[in-house]
């Protein structure tokens, strides 16, 4: 992609040509592939990491010019797709993804009213009562997808079917930090004030993103989340807490 | 030797420290950020025996003005501006040596950015490898804060020169090769290597990309230019999207509205939407400079004509 960079696609099945052929499985399965791709280049060229990002279905790495020419990195690239020890890490790697140990954030949040200004239309869009909305979304555990867009935003999913709803037709100019939202089959919380077209069902007063932490975010791909309800008369003391990005995590299997 | 100080007497409209960008931080999704224009930055630094990665200032469309308390040596790149020191107009692509007392007002002068050089650099609080100025998660840049420069601020003076310059005067008067700066314009043309998604546009889009003009829209920034000309559709209407794929600076995504934008240094570091294409780097500071209205014309690169 460009001339200093390489992006590393899936290739699709037979008879197939877009994502949207995908079922949820095909695509879940397709997004541990990649990112068990950028793990093995991650560990096999460390020099590259900084500058790897890993998508739903590919891996984007740019390198520099002086050091690595296109031609190797490309060939490097074609003989890995075939090799053994490629394919028996990726083997690994998902079987691992399946019973590994995963760090598991909850993630308290103030459903509805000014804090998520979209959640009386969710329910209204998905026939249900916001209090369904409520228990459906605070039930399911998530696993963060990919962290891109911005700053810490991670994409969650899977969002259980009966929430599913596209992207607003117009996005909104600004969304406030914390603010937890769904959109096509995900979810997922806002770090930064930023502009953004999903809809917005709640706040937290966690923190995801602070830049002089190492990792800078909370949520990293794999982890799981499970969001819960608190009040907002609740936010003031989460919010002492809200700049240690550790602090509502705990180890869990499975 | 006692800290040199840049007093901010006027701010500009939109002046604010940038470099090469983040080494780091991509992964988290922090974007790269940095200068726009990448080869007027390196010019000015050059200018001034900086390394590429020294900061300079970022001048939008017009300002600031600067009292500089401490002798200097600056340099000023970029498109026109209209550029005085103690109302003694000062070229650009020029290092110059600058009095303690001596006032330096940038004014507009019909270009977009300018890029303002110090020998030593811009100082800043460095993060994830970078002073560039991220204004939406408020990183580095001036005081750390993450924001443009307002009236009285202070600005202070890195140690990122090559080697230091003992007689400041002597490294002024040089001029910066005609030959080597970007072929600015107001109808440019700029080399795309073909993107990963071509095939999921019509024939009649790959027609009209590489055929027709584009035009810079009003709703331009940092993160991305967006154009306007002929609408680039899709193959079928499920290509409209594809699965979140990592971006560069440069890359050129096309929404369903069919016209497209170009991603630029604090772009998002993935996006849904088909890449018809990637503008090659050397290319990035003519789009860069582009003012709204103006024009570009695609033309296609093939990725093995370069990089051997």
């Amino acid at each position: 992609m460009g001339e200093n960079a390489l992006l590393v696609r899936l290739s699709f099945a037979e008879g197939q040509d877009s994502h949207a052929q995908l079922n949820e499985t095909e695509r879940y399965t397709r997004l541990l592939l990649a990112r068990a791709t950028g793990a093995y280049l991650r560990e096999a060229r460390p020099d590259l990491t900084p500058r790897l990002i890993v998508g739903y279905d590919s891996v984007l790495f740019s390198f520099d010019p002086i050091q690595d020419s296109q031609k190797q990195l490309q060939s490097w690239l074609l003989e890995l797709g075939s090799s053994p020890e490629f394919v028996n890490y990726l083997t690994n790697y998902l079987a691992e993804s399946e019973t590994g140990i995963k760090r598991l954030h909850r993630v308290p949040v103030v459903y509805g009213g000014e804090y998520g200004p979209d959640l009386a239309e969710v329910a209204q869009l998905k026939n249900l009562s916001v209090e369904e909305v409520i228990r459906l979304h605070s039930s399911a555990t998530y696993s963060v997808y990919l962290v891109g867009f911005s700053a810490g935003y991670g994409y969650m999913g899977a969002l259980p079917a009966a929430l599913d709803l596209p992207r607003r037709s117009s996005p909104r100019l600004k969304v406030p930090r914390g603010t937890v939202a769904l959109a096509a089959g995900m979810t997922g919380v806002y770090p930064l004030d930023m502009p953004g077209g999903w809809r917005l069902i709640g706040y937290t007063p966690l923190s995801v993103f602070e830049a002089e932490v190492d990792p800078p975010v909370r949520f990293l791909p794999g982890d799981r989340v499970q969001y819960y309800p608190i009040t907002a008369a609740e936010i003031p003391c989460f919010e002492s807490v809200a700049r240690d990005l550790s602090s509502s995590l705990e180890q869990h299997n499975g | 030797m006692a800290e040199q100080r840049v007093q901010v007497i006027e701010a500009g409209i939109f002046t604010a420290l940038q470099d090469m960008g983040r080494t780091s931080g991509q992964p988290y999704g922090v974007p790269p950020g940095g200068a726009l224009d990448r080869a007027a930055h390196r010019a000015a630094n050059q200018l001034v025996g900086n390394k590429a990665t020294a900061a300079t200032l970022e001048i939008t469309l017009q300002g600031p003005s600067l009292l500089f308390e401490n002798n200097a040596l600056v340099s000023l790149t970029g498109t026109n501006f209209r550029a005085f020191v103690d109302g003694r107009a000062m070229p650009e692509w020029v290092s110059l040596f600058v009095r303690a007392g001596q006032l330096l007002e940038i004014k507009g002068g019909g270009g977009r950015l300018g890029y303002l050089a110090i020998h030593g650099g811009w100082d800043a609080q460095v993060i994830m490898g970078s002073r560039a100025t991220y204004t939406r998660a408020k990183l580095s840049g001036y005081k750390g804060e993450g924001r443009a420069l307002r009236v009285e601020d202070i600005l202070t003076i890195a140690t990122d020169y090559l080697e230091p310059l003992r007689q400041l005067p002597e490294g002024a008067g040089k001029f910066y090769p005609e030959k080597q700066k970007p072929k600015y314009g107001a109808e440019v043309t700029v080399r795309v290597v073909p993107g990963p998604h071509t095939e999921n546009f019509s024939a009649e889009a790959n027609q009209y990309f590489y055929n027709t003009p584009y035009k810079l829209s009003e709703q331009s920034d940092r993160m991305g230019y967006r154009f306007q000309g002929a609408a680039l559709s899709y193959r079928r209407p499920d290509l409209a999207e594809i699965a979140a794929c990592g971006t560069i600076f440069g890359t050129i995504q096309v929404p369903p509205d069919g016209q497209p934008i170009i991603l630029m240094a604090d772009h998002q570091l993935t996006g849904g939407y088909p890449i018809i294409g990637v503008v090659l780097s050397d290319d990035l500071p003519l789009v860069a400079q582009l003012l709204p209205g103006q024009k570009l014309r695609f033309v296609e690169n093939s990725p093995s004509s370069k990089n051997a």
